[in-house]
């Protein structure tokens, strides 16, 4: 099992390596960025003291490396806005994305396994082409409008629930409906199509032999559904869970800056909006690590469930 | 995947499978595509036809009637600017169907480029393209082009530009996948054997073949896009103003939601209805032109 | 087992739904004051910054030599007295006794001349006090109380007022030396206002915690310190929709970013004190004089006619502000009401004979051409920013009216200026944010100022002499007179054109007592003081 983690993460070095570059080239794309910065009508030696303070007089693969290290101890340099080091940007943001996306995945899985499993056992009937139809409409939504609707609906019209902000912890019970509305509007979309994939990771599964095996041997349907073929059906779930969450990620960032939830999706939104490429860089570089590990995670949880895995 | 047909009926539950019950769920299947269809087309016409539908011009102001109420004149009211939204959505397909079809055709050449390179040469291209492939995969694409877009400087051009580079990994995979089968196949070999050059092949007798799934899967990745770009531009990096792009819209609405929910809520309606018809057209035609796993996803 | 589950997870949904009271005021005691802004600030640097959010919250935390009372009067605040000598050339200012620093340093001459000198390196504003303008050509320290300003020509006595800024919050000379520059106003901040910074957590607040030794609260203040409240937060809600809900619910006590879209709900709420007072802020429009097409006076004559201010007072600012003539309005020391005649007032069939007259003729399309060069200009103004970008689309509105092709291009604010330094633009429409006249004024028309803040690029020798007159003659007739040339050429010329001054809006709480202190000064919140501020 070690072994395969290794092996993993050792694949895993050449991909963050490859979304460094990529990152980094953010900054050069557009020319010289000390211009952007200053503008034209500023005297030639600010510039020049400005790029050298930035380091961006050297050659370019000179300043990749340099970036790479420092990166690598943790330093994305310095706000270009604040002044702020990138990194004490980020940091107290991390927390409230992971807790939007986490929460928003749990109430994927907990509205799409279920629905999932029943549009499996109820195949063919009006119950399947209902979800299938749904599954089709919420793909369609656009998150930031059903963000909007549900702060009109639930914060505006009827004043249920706070509209934006979010509470700190420790949550209170009044503190956590903050994050009603935002998890939903994370966590409900993907939970269609999620129905849809669980649905046809269960039939597929409830084909093999085992379930006919199961089955013959007497046991009841819930049982069978349930213990046997869920289980197994899960791994495939799996799989889509890692491939679906770059995508979390991104809708995290339109949900944040909806609800105004203090995230790196919002850090993001704002930084761009001013230009702010240092802090740009940090924060696609990081949700990229977290995209990558978590996938690691959803690699390791599958080998642990498919013992199979592990001996490739 | 495997058929299930065979298998499930002998240990699932089945309602009576009659012959019109089969025949009703084909045309129910079809039916689903037919309304995209209709919606498609509204769209397209709409577009077309603009200045015919719309009652107002999207772009002219009318100080005394700032966010006015739907009805009447105003079918589904005014934005804080008194600009009429009905005239502006009518307007606003022009430029969602100019920024969907741009951005597809921006991914489908970058993918269908890279995707046959790499499987035709095969070897290490191969190996770079996918692991190039795999970086993409790691960086959310809303997060890069949000990124590639704001360095660029936000505006429609831009903002098309950011999504198509960021999103044509879809179409790579597709193309690979396509040009591995078809590369194997006797006519490819003869054309090789005759000495034909590998552009030619490539060009020739490839892409033709691969050309039915490459269109299918242009109205399955539409959705998409247009999905992304209202993003963007809800974000503050799509057209500029007074363009009636519908994200735009929705953030302009944004601050009124109180008191003209109206603002918001029909652009976001048109971005949805437009993308459900591209999502049933899509389906549908996947449907028809493989029917034995249409009905697993 | 499932029933079970089920029963349970209907009960968790309703408990969560269940209108409860919104949210108190939450875990935080009744000596806090929750304040809402509406930006972030890039710092709260005084030196630093010019934006009015930093000053929103620096004003608590450092102190200048003097500040205004409602009448302009200058009143000592940590002066304690002053006296100019007989040539005007030089100012000896008094520190009031027992002064400390919030980090327990006394406040010293030395403090006041670190200040100054930093304030004069670095400031973006502060080019009227620099040398080669007339400004300050050296600062003594007598000894420990006493500081003198030796001026380059002699100074008016309203000088004065400039000393009144904020913006010269004196902060400790140890501070200066030992922290860097970029993290003044950001990691730290040393004064001697009635708040100490305690820590900012971006995007999200900053914390200020009182400081118990204040003592010397301006003489018009009913509470002369230490204040009521201990503790100030400012809780940063740059959703406009988000901020009023906020306020309805009770969750942000005072904020004066309330946006024209939110008044009417707050007005209707029997909760909510709503105050509003003219501001100093002035939005205005202004030409870039590079480009060729704009040289004709009788074009730039033109589109000022062209725009209708009170379409954009209404629509772009809904009805909160008005149309003003002048590029400071009368909550601006130094206004002169006769400047309304100069003004061009709004008559699109005059502006389509100036062009005419100019050499430009409509074009199949209805856009103005000459000599086959179309009429088309870029305007640029900040995205982030309703009222300003809806400003901008109503001018291009109305200027295509008379034929003008306008594209709109808006940007974040700090991207815009950018642009606007830069001189990648043809029109652009910004915003005035200070109270002093003739140092603004200096600010943004002087040439000395192209291109950082002047961004007409129009350098006008005459001006230029006036907006020096006006800041350094003796006699006050002189001055005064010259400042209403300088206000007279700004509007006359065309390059620059006042559009709609800002009304200011202050909404609170019931239970926030004393705010009718806060009420009495125009130019709050700049000159606010918190120390009337208590919980009823």
């Amino acid at each position: 099992m070690t072994r395969y983690i290794f092996h993993r993460l050792m694949a895993l070095i050449p991909v963050v390596l490859g979304v460094t570059l990529v990152v980094f080239s953010l900054l050069h794309l557009t020319g010289d960025p000390v211009r952007l910065l200053f503008g034209l009508n500023v005297p030639e030696e600010l510039v020049q003291q400005r790029r050298q303070e930035l380091g961006l007089d050297r050659p370019v693969v000179i300043q990749y490396i340099r970036w790479l290290a420092r990166a690598a101890r943790g330093d994305f340099g310095v706000s270009i806005t604040t002044g702020d080091r990138v990194a004490a940007m980020i940091r107290p943001r991390i927390g409230p994305t992971l807790e939007l996306t986490v929460l928003a995945l749990l109430v994927t899985l907990a509205v799409s396994l279920p629905a999932g499993v029943i549009s499996a056992i109820r195949r063919g009937t009006v119950v399947d082409s209902v979800s299938r139809l749904v599954a089709l409409f919420w793909v369609s939504m656009p998150t930031f409008w059903l963000g909007l609707l549900f702060i009109l609906v639930f914060g505006v019209w009827l004043g249920l629930l706070p509209i934006s902000g979010r509470a700190e912890l420790p949550w209170s019970w009044e503190g956590v409906r903050t994050h009603i509305l935002p998890v939903l509007t994370l966590g409900l979309p993907p939970a269609a199509l999620f129905t849809r994939l669980t649905r046809s990771s269960m039939l597929e599964v409830i084909g093999e032999e085992y379930v006919r095996t199961a089955r013959s041997k007497g046991l009841d349907e819930w049982s069978v559904v349930v213990r046997h073929a869920l289980r197994n059906a899960l791994i495939p779930i799996l799989t889509l869970v890692g491939l679906r969450l770059p995508w979390l990620f991104g809708g995290a960032v339109i949900t944040e800056t909806v609800f105004a939830w203090p995230g790196m999706g919002r850090l993001l939104v704002d930084s761009v909006l001013k230009r702010d490429y240092p802090v740009v860089q940090g924060i696609v570089m990081f949700m990229a690590i977290l995209v990558v590990l978590s996938n690691l995670l959803v690699d390791v949880l599958y080998a642990y469930a498919d013992p199979r895995i592990r001996y490739e | 995947m495997r058929t299930l047909a065979y298998d499930t009926s002998r240990i699932l539950p089945q309602p009576v499978r009659s012959p019109l019950r089969i025949g009703l769920r084909r045309l129910r299947r079809y039916r689903l595509a037919v309304v995209g269809v209709v919606v498609v087309l509204a769209v397209v016409s709409a577009a077309l036809l603009a200045p015919l539908i719309a009652p107002h011009d999207p772009t002219a102001l009318d100080i005394e009637a700032l966010l006015v109420p739907p009805g009447g004149s105003h079918p589904l009211g005014t934005d804080e600017l008194g600009r009429d939204i009905f005239s502006r959505i009518v307007f606003g397909t022009r430029y969602a169907l100019l920024i969907g079809v741009a951005v597809v055709l921006i991914e489908a050449v970058i993918g269908i480029v890279l995707g046959s390179c790499a499987a035709y040469f095969g070897g290490w291209l191969d190996v770079v393209l996918m692991r190039i492939v795999d970086v993409m995969l790691a960086v959310p694409t809303l997060v890069l082009a949000l990124a590639i877009a704001g360095v660029l400087g936000g505006g429609m051009g831009n903002m098309i530009l950011a999504i198509g580079v960021t999103g044509w990994r879809e179409f790579a995979r597709l193309m690979r996948g396509q040009v591995l089968v078809i590369r194997t196949s006797t006519y490819v070999e003869a054309a090789r054997a005759l000495g034909g050059r590998d552009l030619r092949i490539l060009v020739r007798h490839i892409l033709p073949n691969a050309l039915g799934t490459i269109v299918v899967f242009t109205t399955l990745e539409m959705p998409t896009a247009l999905l992304w770009a209202a993003s963007l531009s809800f974000l503050g990096l799509g057209a500029q103003p007074p363009t009636p792009e519908w994200g735009a819209m929705v953030a302009e609405g944004r601050g009124f939601i109180g008191q003209a929910w109206w603002v918001s809520t029909f652009p976001g309606l048109a971005i949805m209805t437009t993308v459900l018809g591209f999502n049933f057209l899509g389906d549908g035609l996947r449907d028809m032109l493989d029917p034995r796993t249409a009905r697993l996803a | 087992m499932r029933r079970l589950v089920v029963l349970l997870a209907l009960l968790g949904i309703a408990g969560m739904l269940i209108p409860t009271a919104p949210r108190p005021a939450t875990a935080q005691p009744a000596t806090t004051l929750i304040q809402g802004l509406g930006e972030e600030p890039e710092n709260i640097d005084p030196q630093r910054t010019n934006r009015f959010h930093s000053l929103i919250v620096l004003s608590y935390v450092v102190e200048p030599l003097f500040t205004l009372d409602k009448d302009f009067k200058v009143v000592p605040l940590l002066a304690e007295s002053y006296s100019w000598s007989a040539d005007k050339k030089t100012l000896r200012v008094v520190l009031k006794r027992d002064l400390t620093f919030h980090n327990g340093s006394p406040v010293t001459s030395a403090d006041v001349k670190a200040t100054f000198e930093r304030y004069i390196t670095v400031s973006p504003l502060s080019s009227y006090l620099r040398p080669r303008t007339g400004g300050i050509v050296g600062m003594d320290t007598p000894d420990p109380r006493t500081i003198v300003f030796r001026f380059a020509q002699p100074k008016p006595l309203a000088m004065i007022s400039d000393l009144a800024d904020a913006h010269t919050g004196i902060l400790p000379a140890s501070f200066i030396a030992s922290t860097p520059s970029t993290d003044i106003g950001i990691r730290a901040l040393v004064g001697t206002g009635p708040f100490m910074f305690k820590e900012w957590v971006p995007g999200d607040r900053i914390v200020l915690e009182r400081f118990d030794k204040y003592r010397w609260g301006p003489a018009f203040s009913p509470n002369r310190g230490p204040a009521y409240f201990q503790r100030m937060i400012f809780r940063i809600i740059p959703e406009d929709a988000t901020m009023t809900a906020e306020v309805e619910a009770g969750n942000v006590d005072l904020t004066f970013d309330v946006t024209p879209a939110g008044l009417q709900r707050l007005r209707a709420n029997p909760n909510v004190v709503v105050m509003q007072a003219p501001t100093y802020s002035v939005q205005y429009l202004v030409l870039n004089m590079e480009r060729w097409f704009f040289q004709n006076a009788k074009v730039r004559q033109a589109i000022a006619h062209s725009i209708d201010k009170e379409a954009i007072a209404r629509a772009a600012w809904l009805g909160v502000g008005r149309p003003v003539d002048g590029l400071i309005n009368e909550a601006t020391i130094g206004y002169w009401p006769g400047v309304k005649q100069y003004a061009y007032k709004y008559d699109p069939e005059r502006a389509k004979a100036l062009l005419a007259e100019a050499g430009w003729r409509p074009g199949p399309d209805g856009i103005l051409r000459r000599d086959g060069d179309r009429f088309e200009v870029t305007l640029i103004t900040f995205s982030n920013i309703d009222q300003w970008r809806r400003a901008g689309v109503i001018v291009q509105s109305q200027l295509k009216q008379v034929g003008i092709d306008v594209k709109v291009e808006t940007a974040e604010v700090g991207a815009t200026y950018d642009r606007a330094r830069a001189g990648a633009f043809d029109i652009g429409i910004f915003r005035n944010t200070w109270w002093l006249g003739q140092p603004y004024l200096y600010f943004l028309t002087h040439s000395v100022n192209i291109p950082s803040s002047n961004f007409s690029r129009w350098p006008n020798s005459l001006l230029d002499k006036l907006l020096e007159t006006a800041g350094n003659a003796v006699d006050d007739a002189e001055r005064e007179q010259a400042l209403n040339r300088v206000q007279r050429i700004i509007v006359e010329s065309a390059v620059w054109v006042p559009l709609v001054s800002n009304t200011s809006l202050l909404a609170a709480k019931k239970s926030v007592g004393g705010l009718e202190v806060l009420g009495s000064h125009p130019w709050w919140p700049v000159h606010l003081r918190a120390l009337a501020l208590r919980r009823k």
